[in-house]
């Protein structure tokens, strides 16, 4: 059974996803619904106050119709017997609305009242603050609230009267104030915390559910109330509008409906509250069920991608399987057919060596048919079945071989020899199952490298016939120069003799040691130079004379060409100190030699003296003359010599002045 | 100058004429007695068995079938003298070949005679 795993983390993305989109879903549906619910108590709260100023203008309207009459009356003007008679009537029939009329002189002062006080018959009111504005305008003016004789809140409404032109007091109604706001504001407050105010256009509050505020001034109640002495001030500009504000810096927000009251004259500004609080309150069982929505859609969300996820997963791992599969097949059908088809025998054996596959190639390589090659025990293909032995135990220990090169044998016995390459394969849990492998026939590589061997060892005796050759023929060169020189009497012709048998031996020296070394062009130039002087030491041994040398050379190699004009050019150095020096002195000579990039350095220094120095180097002259012109002729360089102190000659030349002949 | 010790017949076994006239000249100035002068390893070996020299100076490469070393091996299979090997070749060209020989000295051509002499001396 196959197993899919899940992924929890695409799932952890996408819950995250899903709650993220749940909750900006519920915000959004939340915010309209609570916009809605203040639309909709705004909408109440606009009505209330258009209910509110509408009773207000009928009750302006009613009473001033009455008014407007009474003072044109010429009784009321008069305040006659049969005006009084009039007042008195007017406040019987309207006794339970007005609670009391007044008539006041041109000075302000109460000269008849009704119901009758005889105290306040002569009572001068022309300082109360609304009779200030009649004596001013002399237009109609309604007071502020005040608290009446009787103990109720009452307001007052004076009208003008005029006899003539001239202004001669006025007439005024008293009114129950708190009946009034009884009958038309007292239930149009809104919600349990709704709250409803009056004010005057100069900011007396004539009415508030809170009614401590009533009768007092909005700038002594609000003083420290920045946000609703800000909607107080709005309201005073007689204007209608919709403020948000927070009651003594509460969290509580309010969202309140001002509107003007036409009064006379002038205006009073009504505004209606309602409280936040109460919204969401009143939300509060809408963000409840749309908790729950959520909450399951939420819920579902999750399932649905949990199941959603696995599902994917499953169709997409299901997919990528069979992918898999195919591709596969198909590697297998690509490597049976190249391994079929490839032009190199190949084969795949168990670990025991039994033949597994064996590709047409490798069949007709030993010339088996296809059914016998898989009957016949591998052994039968190897010359020397220890060879598969060996085989087997090198691929155990480094798990390939490559290259090995071993005798097979075909079908008809033929035997031929094979480079084998081959590796163990491995199964998923890395053991070891079988060995795949390739066979190459080599045999026209091995007759090859056969031949090629064999003319190397053709070429390599030349080289030794010819190295032979040239010593055996300078050893018979000296031997007939030393016949010369035995048979000979003529001492000068001896010395020749001699000096060319020297030379021919300097010479064979640098054959033999280029016969010693497997570089055919060049030489040790330390070595060589140790030759000739161990040589010319042993042939002047009898001398009295000695030649202290002191070699100073580096170990570097020098072409051939070029060594044997250096060993030539040594052999007449040591001659020349030999011959010329005092018999039984001691001759300190050294030699320094060293090389830089492609340049030899050659410096000789000796406390040679010769007998008559002057003449003795003097360069014509054979024995050291030899040696000028071998630098200069054949190592293609000048000297640089001084005899004054001491034998002193440098040179230098170059290590290229030839290509390598081998 | 004399020789220092009484072995003095010595056998030259040299197919460059030249070459062994020198060395007989040359050994003659130094009291050595040279028996002959042979060209071919057959001869080396009747002649030392004849003669029976003190010394062969033994070429490698001679004059017929036999080598200088064959004839070397011969020789000292039936009389006691010291073979000294003179031949253009080195001494290495013949590692193998010499392991089996009891020789007194291998010198490489051109032979300076004094070494020679000085080996001789020696024994």
């Amino acid at each position: 059974m196959i197993k899919y795993k899940t992924n929890y983390k695409l799932l952890f993305y996408i819950s995250i996803i899903l709650f993220v989109i749940c909750l900006i879903m519920f915000q959004y549906f939340y915010q309209i619904e609570r916009q809605n619910k203040i639309d909709e108590i705004q909408t109440h709260q606009k009505l209330h106050a258009k209910q509110a100023i509408k009773n207000f203008e009928e009750l302006i309207n009613k009473w001033d119709g009455l008014l407007s009459y009474l003072i044109n009356d010429k009784n009321i003007k008069e305040m006659n017997k049969d005006g009084i008679e009039l007042i008195n009537k007017i406040y019987s029939i309207y006794k339970k609305e007005l609670k009391g009329i007044t008539r006041t002189n041109k000075n302000g002062v109460i000269t008849y009242t009704v119901p009758f006080y005889p105290n306040t018959i002569g009572r001068n009111i022309s300082q109360q603050k609304h009779m200030i504005k009649l004596l001013e305008n002399h237009k109609p003016v309604c007071s502020d609230v005040f608290k009446s004789v009787q103990g109720y809140d009452a307001i007052v409404v004076h009208y003008p009267i005029f006899k003539g032109t001239n202004y001669d007091g006025s007439i005024a109604f008293l009114f129950n104030f708190e009946k009034i706001t009884n009958s038309i504001l007292k239930d149009i407050k809104i919600g349990e915390k709704g709250k409803t105010w009056l004010i005057t256009s100069e900011g007396y509050i004539l009415f508030s559910n809170e009614t401590f505020m009533q009768k007092k001034s909005i700038y002594d109640v609000f003083f420290n109330d920045t946000d609703r002495l800000l909607l107080a001030k709005k309201m005073l500009t007689g204007e209608e509008g919709i403020a948000t504000l927070s009651y003594n810096h509460s969290n509580q927000n309010y969202y309140t409906y001002y509107v003007p009251v036409k009064i006379l004259n002038s205006f009073w500004s009504l505004g209606i509250s309602y409280s936040e609080s109460e919204i969401t309150a009143s939300l509060l069982n809408f963000r409840n069920k749309l908790l729950f929505l959520f909450g399951m859609i939420f819920i579902g969300g999750i399932l649905a991608a949990y199941f959603g996820v696995k599902g994917w997963i499953i169709v997409k791992e299901e997919s990528a399987r069979k992918k898999a599969e195919v591709e596969a097949k198909q590697s297998e059908e690509r490597y049976k057919y190249l391994f079929e088809s490839i032009n190199i025998s190949l084969f795949q054996t168990n670990l025991n060596f039994e033949l597994i596959k064996a590709n047409q190639y490798f069949i007709n390589l030993f010339q088996y048919n296809k059914e016998e090659i898989f009957k016949i025990p591998f052994n039968l293909l190897f010359e020397n079945v220890e060879d598969k032995n060996q085989i087997k135990e090198e691929l155990l220990k480094n798990e390939s071989i490559k290259s090995k090169e071993i005798l097979m044998v075909k079908n008809n016995g033929d035997k031929f020899w094979a480079s084998l390459n081959a590796t163990l394969l491995k199964d998923e849990n890395g053991n070891y199952i079988s060995i795949l492998g390739s066979i190459r026939d080599i045999t026209e590589r091995k007759d090859y490298i056969e031949v090629l061997k064999k003319h190397i060892e053709e070429k390599d005796l030349l080289i030794n016939e010819v190295f032979h050759r040239t010593k055996n023929n300078l050893q018979v060169i000296i031997s007939m120069l030393e016949l010369h020189n035995l048979l000979t009497e003529d001492k000068s012709a001896q010395n020749v003799i001699s000096d060319m048998i020297k030379r021919l031996h300097v010479m064979s020296l640098a054959h033999k040691q280029l016969f010693q070394r497997e570089d055919l062009s060049k030489i040790s130039f330390k070595s060589y130079i140790e030759e000739i002087f161990l040589y010319l030491s042993e042939f002047y041994k009898n001398k009295s004379n000695s030649i202290e040398l002191k070699l100073n050379i580096e170990d570097f190699n020098i072409l051939f060409d070029l060594a044997l004009p250096c060993g030539l050019m040594f052999n007449e150095l040591i001659n020349f100190f030999t011959v010329n020096s005092e018999p039984n002195s001691r001759i300190n000579l050294i030699l320094d030699a060293y090389k830089e990039d492609d340049e030899i350095f050659i410096n000789i220094l000796s406390d040679f003296r010769a007998k008559e120095t002057d003449k003795s180097i003097n360069e014509n002259k054979f024995d050291l003359g030899l040696f000028f012109s071998l630098v200069e002729n054949q190592l293609r360089t000048n000297i640089t010599k001084s005899f004054e102190n001491n034998f002193s000659i440098k040179f230098s030349f170059k290590d290229n002045l030839y290509d390598e002949r081998v | 100058m004399t020789k220092e010790s009484n072995k003095n017949k010595i056998l030259i076994v040299e197919d460059e004429f030249l070459t062994a006239k020198f060395f007989e000249i040359k050994l003659k100035t130094k009291n050595y007695d040279v028996l002959k002068i042979v060209a071919t390893g057959k001869d080396a070996i009747e002649s030392a068995i004849t003669l029976k020299p003190d010394f062969i100076l033994m070429d490698i490469r001679l004059e017929g079938h036999m080598d200088g070393i064959d004839a070397a091996k011969e020789i000292l299979n039936k009389i006691d003298t010291k073979i000294i090997f003179i031949s253009g070749y080195s001494e290495n060209n013949f590692k193998e070949k010499l392991n089996n020989v009891n020789y007194l000295s291998f010198f490489s051509k051109p032979l300076d005679i004094n070494n020679l002499i000085d080996v001789l001396k020696k024994c």
